[in-house]
């Protein structure tokens, strides 16, 4: 017989514990405008479309955007997704909406009235058949052929239908279920199967065992497709009669879901192996608010979506967590503790423990300990022997015989506090009790010894809880800077990873490798028997550091409690993911109240209920978010092709994208690249929006992928190619263009420059040569010019030397003397005069200013003048003479209305008086040596000169009178000879210079010495410039 | 202004919360219909009772209509020989639901079940109901039909005694909450025709308030199977009592009433009273009224306006001036 054929009875259980699941709601709140939500679908993109009381939504698990139509009475009815991914609706005013892909518009299937269309079906031969509620069937063909049945089934109210074959349907009806056979003709014939099914057939579900019928208030059938027969389907004991069904969901083989208008979500299991099916209430029952279910839908994320009349749209948050519940006062939902051995679960509330079949809903037993309600439980302990231990907060420890059903106190002793049991472990007959005041160690039920205790050489005599590990090592949670355990009854402490720091530990939990983790109060978790002893705090991601109890779970998972939360920590992945039981409440765990069971459960006790969480149906982690393009924007325009060519530019890219994971849609991360920008993905982020500025030329290629809340995914990506095409000038072609034009142009260019320049070559040497001829001839003239002149100067030299005395004239007076004069260029500047006047010789040495021609002219003035002035009687000696020659200088070189010639001469002149010896000297701005008595005299002239200066007045020129002595030597010269450079250093002879040359040569005859001033002179010079003339007058007396 | 006044009154009675179907004011003890086998002498002239549901348009909550022993065997109900009667409850909204002229007309013919069907139940003899309530339910208020004329989504719920001969009495409840009777604010209930069962006890007496607009210059009062059972009256805050013709088993009986001045923009009070000397059990009584131009005038069981006060016309002077 097949199973779904089978009358099957449950096990005889009382679920004295009710469950609730966390729900999420979505109202108008969370953007849903209509709470009356009758069907639920998903596209292939993972979006949800909801059909509302008025119209339909697409969720993307942010918003909901109304699809069509938004109208107040636009109420949706029914639903269809087919393999494709088309969807349709229908309306209660009979409209059918059809959604393709984004798009949603109405179809037109035919509807001669309107009517309420109930449900929509496509068979399998593609014919789209809508149900409607009173005016029959219409069915459009996959050649758009359309057809109508009413004829026969008007006295029906239709509400469900499914196709046996293209003419062959069962109808469900306000009046049970109907066998139609449809005509070509468009009329039906019908046979009713009221003996069985008397009332309202509103649903229909194909499932692996058959079709399943879900009545209004006759619970469920199955309907044999072979041959029809119809068998109630009976859960736990019980039909389904009292549950009102508006919608089946066959989730698998084995597990169903109905959604019901009174009784809100209810599981069926078929346990495969006994045929027999139970049933889980989803604690809706006593919830006004999720009572009336219209529709049930598991997304591809197994994520349960229900579809409520009133309360809008609900998602079953985490099918695998759920709290169960006394009946009752809210006290008696304090679990705190929690134990399991083999298929027994053992849980307890205050003071009474349930003694569970597998599942607290199955409670076999309850035992209350003592008659104080407010001494707690806090630890249970099944051994071997049969034995249930209780520790209690208040009332020490109680044994309970499990077969017998024997309940008696255990007697510790009397201090109080080793009566207040915090926890229980232990194996085999040995039993381990953890109190306020050390711990107790029981073998055989026997009190082994006292209490082992601080005296013992615990730190502290309270501890808090026990865990006995795979080595038979008995860890103690205390607080310490060490962790305490017992091993063959030695105590032991190994270090935390805290640097001795007080540590407050809570609880302990083994891991699959047999390492230790530790909870504490305020430091989180950490590592004991590992040298590295990693450490999770809530910097890590833990919720909380104070810890309540730990399990380690099949998947070596460590499970943490916390105030409010739990913590799972997947100790392979070293990843943590905070579960948080209730939406709105506080959850108060109780300490060490964790417990893994063998079926793949974990229990935790809470102040808000027995809370469980089932690891079978844990899996929706490794589902991968579906990646939607949200809009590709550049530079202001959207883009929906994925390979986009762009003008040369700079564009401002906007990437919009959304992961569809409706089971934590703000846990989905992003991440993102542009290849050809970026050098790696980005790192994850919750941005669904990514924004690149200033994009220029060059090939692209934007990624996006994304992961569930669980870092799940990446393998599927959103590709763009995007080509912003390099301007002309950056072609190859063009670069090559530009050089080969570049390289022409230069060549041009120089060509031409070269002609010009050839031209202006010609040019020039055409002026060239005409200026060469020019300067040749002006050369020549210049050469003419010049000889004429060099000529005219040569004759004027001649004429100067006429008038400069002869070296026999000076040798008359004074027989050893010498001149050497030597002009810078043909004539000099520089002159000398010689003349007697009775006793009195008259000897000058001018340096007229400037030299070469116009020297030679002031030169040939000042002799005149001085010759005119020395035949003046009025002049009696040399000062006058200066004086004289000064003012003649001026009345000739000065006319009335010119300019005053400032030029003039620097000149010594002597006047000596053979007979008396008398020397009388006057100089205008020059020097003149006198070797007199032996000893050197620089005899320096009045500082101006000659003709030269404007003087108002006419002031004396200073006459220097000497009586010369035989022997006595007078030397006058010009600067020509002072002034000239030369020498090793290049610097002037000076005065000094020359004084020193006389000095050296004044004993020798004045021939001589001429001849060696001329030497050195030469010498000093060398190869410079002669600067002047030079004249210098040697006389001896 | 006939449907705005209507509206107006609706509005200003909305703060009753007249959900029970009889409410308290008309002192009816039940609604009653009997299967279409028996004979219209048990007091049905149709076997078949129309009554409509409002709800305000602001009203965003789902709602539910209850109905009390909803089956046909058991406490209250009127037994024909064995209890055979199976009774039919269908509940419309949508386009059609009160438009059609045919849902408000007397008599359940043509369109009468317009509108789109919400919820349909048939009880007979099970006793799952019995002296119980039956939920329909829950409703998407925007799921009846929305008019301007009555001020509201207005929801249809039609009773059929479609088999059998016995009387089955009920009572509705428009209510908030699937098991209990929580009145939907602003809610309001009313019928082009009544059909109901009249106390045992001689000294009740039963109300219904039919709305009077300012266009109505007359009414016909039509009654069926009073059994002259007493008396029927008129009562208003014009006229302290005007008898009206009455009908005797199985018959019909109409008068006219001259609508005053006064009486416009108010609800008439239908007072049944029977007679203390005779014993007439189980009476069952139908009951319309229709203006000058043969248009029913709608009873709601909450009156419009509040219950109609006789003001006499008096003029009273102080003594002493």
């Amino acid at each position: 017989m097949k199973p779904f054929l089978t009358l099957l009875i449950g096990l005889l259980h009382f679920s004295l514990i009710g469950q609730t699941f966390k729900v999420k709601k979505y109202l108008e709140k969370q953007g849903l405008p209509n709470r009356f939500v009758s069907a639920i679908e998903q596209d292939a993109q993972g979006y949800l479309w909801v059909g509302t009381g008025n119209g339909i939504y697409r969720f993307d698990g942010f918003e909901f955007i109304n699809a069509a139509p938004n109208e107040e009475q636009a109420s949706i009815t029914a639903s269809l997704r087919q393999t494709n991914g088309v969807l349709w609706f229908g309306l209660n005013d009979g409209r059918l909406m059809k959604i393709e892909g984004q798009t949603c518009s109405p179809f037109d299937y035919g509807a001669i009235q309107p009517s309420k269309i109930n449900q929509i079906v496509l068979s399998q031969s593609g014919t789209l058949m809508v149900l409607t509620q009173d005016q029959g069937l219409y069915c459009v063909n996959a050649a758009g052929i359309k057809k109508h049945y009413r004829a026969g089934l008007e006295e029906f109210v239709l509400y469900s239908l499914y196709p046996l074959t293209e003419y062959e349907l069962l109808l469900g009806t306000d009046m049970g279920l109907i066998h139609a056979h449809l005509k070509t003709d468009g009329a039906s014939t019908y046979d009713w199967n009221e003996t069985i099914i008397e009332t309202k057939v509103s649903t229909m579900a194909q499932s692996p065992f058959g079709l399943i019928i879900g009545t209004e208030d006759q619970g469920l059938y199955t309907y044999t497709l072979a041959d029809g027969q119809i068998q109630s389907i009976i859960a736990d004991q019980s039909d389904l009669s009292r549950y009102q069904i508006n919608a089946i969901h066959i989730a698998n083989n084995t597990n169903w879901h109905l959604a019901t208008n009174n009784a809100g979500l209810i599981g069926l299991h078929l346990d495969t192996t006994t045929g027999q099916f139970s049933h889980q209430s989803y604690g809706h029952e006593n919830d006004i608010n999720m009572r009336s279910l219209r529709t049930v839908f598991v997304d591809r994320e197994n994520n349960i979506w229900l579809g409520t009349f009133g309360q809008g749209l609900m998602l079953i948050q985490d099918q695998a967590l759920c709290i169960h519940q006394s009946a009752g006062l809210q006290e008696n939902n304090d679990f705190q503790a929690v134990h399991s051995r083999a298929d027994q679960l053992f849980i307890a509330s205050r003071n009474t423990v349930k003694i569970c079949d597998k599942a607290p809903e199955k409670v076999l037993n309850e035992i209350r300990v003592g008659n104080n309600s407010e001494n707690h439980i806090t630890a249970l302990h099944a051994d071997q022997q049969g034995t249930l231990w209780i520790g209690t907060q208040l009332d020490g420890l109680w044994q309970y015989d499990l077969s017998k059903g024997a309940l008696k106190k255990f007697k510790l002793t009397d201090d109080i506090l080793n009566n207040q049991i915090n926890d229980l472990t232990g194996f085999e007959n040995h039993l381990y009790v953890a109190t306020e005041y050390g711990i107790f160690h029981i073998h055989d039920h026997q009190l082994l010894q006292n209490v082992i205790s601080m005296q013992s050489g615990l730190a502290h005599n309270a501890v808090r809880s026990m865990h006995r590990d795979g080595q038979g090592r008995i860890w103690l949670a205390s607080t310490h800077n060490e962790v305490t355990y017992i091993a063959d009854g030695i105590i032991q402490n190994v270090p935390t990873p805290f640097q001795g720091a007080l540590v407050e530990i809570t609880c302990f939990a083994e891991d699959q490798q047999g390492q230790i983790w530790a909870g504490t109060d305020g430091n989180g978790v950490f590592m004991l028997t590992s040298h590295e002893q990693p450490v999770f705090t809530k910097a890590e991601g833990l919720h909380s550091d104070h810890c309540y109890g730990m399990t380690v779970d099949q998947y070596n998972r460590l499970w943490v409690t916390h105030r409010g939360a739990i913590s799972r920590i997947d100790l392979n992945k070293r990843k943590i993911q905070v579960i948080e039981p209730t939406n709105d409440v506080d959850v108060l765990f109780a300490y060490n109240a964790v417990e893994t069971t063998g079926s793949g459960h974990v229990y935790f006790g809470s102040d808000k209920g027995l809370i469980e969480y089932d690891l079978n149906r844990d899996n929706n982690m490794e589902i991968e978010p579906i990646l939607n393009l949200g809009h590709l924007i550049i530079n202001d325009s959207i883009y929906t092709s994925t390979d986009i060519h762009l003008n040369h530019g700079t564009y401002h890219i906007e990437l919009q994208v959304i992961g569809i994971s409706l089971a934590d849609p703000q846990g989905v991360q992003y991440q993102y690249l542009l290849e050809g920008y970026d050098s790696e993905w980005s790192a994850p982020t919750h941005d669904r929006q990514m924004i690149y500025s200033k994009i220029t030329d060059g090939h692209y290629k934007l990624r996006v992928r994304c992961f569930n809340a669980n870092g799940f995914g990446g393998s599927k990506e959103i590709n763009f190619s995007i080509h912003i095409a390099i301007p002309f000038w950056k072609t190859w072609w063009f670069i090559v263009g530009c050089l080969a034009a570049t390289v022409s142009i230069i060549l041009l260019i120089i060509r031409y420059r070269e002609r010009a320049l050839r031209k202006d070559q010609i040019k020039l040497q055409h002026a060239l040569d005409d200026r060469t001829r020019e300067v040749v001839q002006q050369k020549e003239l210049l050469e003419i010019s010049n000889k004429d002149i060099t000529d005219s100067i040569r004759y004027a030299k001649n004429i100067q030397q006429a008038m400069l005395p002869s070296h026999s004239l000076l040798a008359q007076h004074f027989p050893d003397a010498f001149i050497y004069f030597k002009p810078r260029d043909i004539v000099s500047g520089d002159f000398y005069t010689i003349a007697k006047f009775e006793d009195v010789v008259v000897v000058s040495c001018a340096d007229c200013t400037g030299h070469g021609v116009p020297g030679a002219f002031m030169s040939l003035i000042g002799s005149t003048i001085l010759k005119e002035v020395s035949n003046d009687k009025t002049v009696q000696n040399s000062g006058q003479a200066l004086i004289k020659l000064d003012h003649r200088l001026r009345e000739m070189l000065t006319r009335e209305g010119s300019t005053a010639v400032s030029d003039g001469m620097d000149i010594s002149i002597f006047d000596y008086n053979i007979r008396t010896r008398k020397l009388q000297l006057a100089s205008a701005n020059r020097s003149t040596f006198l070797r007199h008595k032996g000893e050197w005299i620089e005899i320096k002239g009045d500082r101006r000169n000659v003709g030269g200066q404007t003087m108002e007045l006419w002031e004396p020129f200073q006459l220097h009178s000497y009586n010369i002595e035989p022997g006595d030597c007078i030397y006058m010269f010009s600067d020509g000879i002072t002034d000239q450079f030369g020498g090793p250093l290049g610097k002037k002879i000076k005065r000094s210079g020359l004084l020193e040359w006389l000095k050296t040569i004044h004993e020798q005859p004045m021939s001589v010495q001429r001849e060696f001033i001329k030497t050195a002179f030469k010498d000093w010079k060398s190869k410079h410039e002669q600067t002047d003339d030079v004249i210098i007058m040697g006389i001896r007396f | 202004m006939n449907k705005y006044i209507i509206v107006l009154m609706t509005a200003l009675s909305s703060q009753m919360l007249a959900q029970p179907v009889p409410a308290k004011d008309e002192n009816i003890p039940f609604l009653v219909t009997f299967g279409k086998d028996a004979g219209t002498k048990w007091g049905d002239d149709d076997y078949c009772q129309t009554f409509f549901f409002k709800i305000k348009q602001d009203f965003k909550q789902p709602i539910y209509i209850r109905v009390f022993d909803p089956d046909c065997s058991g406490q209250h109900d009127e037994k024909n020989a064995d209890f055979n009667t199976m009774t039919k409850y269908s509940v419309y909204g949508g386009l059609g639901c009160i438009s059609n002229k045919d849902a408000t007309g007397t008599d359940p013919v043509g369109e009468f079940k317009s509108g789109t069907l919400l919820g349909t139940k048939t009880f007979g003899q099970k006793s799952d109901y019995d002296n119980g309530w039956y939920t329909f339910g829950p409703f998407n208020p925007s799921d009846g039909e929305l008019s301007t004329k009555y001020g509201g989504y207005i929801f249809k719920i039609i009773c059929e005694g479609i088999k059998g001969d016995d009387g089955n009495l009920y009572q509705y409840f428009l209510t908030t909450h699937p098991e209990k009777n929580l009145p939907v604010e602003g809610g309001n209930a009313f019928t082009f025709e009544y059909t109901f069962r009249l106390h045992k006890d001689p000294y009740q007496t039963s109300h219904i308030y039919p709305f009077v607009d300012d266009k109505v210059i007359s009414i016909e009062q039509r009654n069926f199977d009073w059994d002259n059972d007493g008396y029927i009256k008129i009562c208003s805050v014009a006229t302290l009592g005007e008898s009206v013709n009455i009908s005797n088993e199985n018959t019909w009986s109409s008068s006219i009433y001259e609508i005053k001045k006064a009486e416009r923009g108010k609800s008439l009070d239908i007072q049944f009273t029977k007679d203390k000397n005779t014993t007439v059990n189980n009476n069952n009584v139908v009951f319309s009224v229709r203006n000058q131009y043969g248009e029913l005038l709608p009873f709601y069981v909450v009156p419009i306006g509040g219950k109609p006060k006789y003001q006499p016309q008096t003029k009273v002077t102080p003594v002493g001036q």
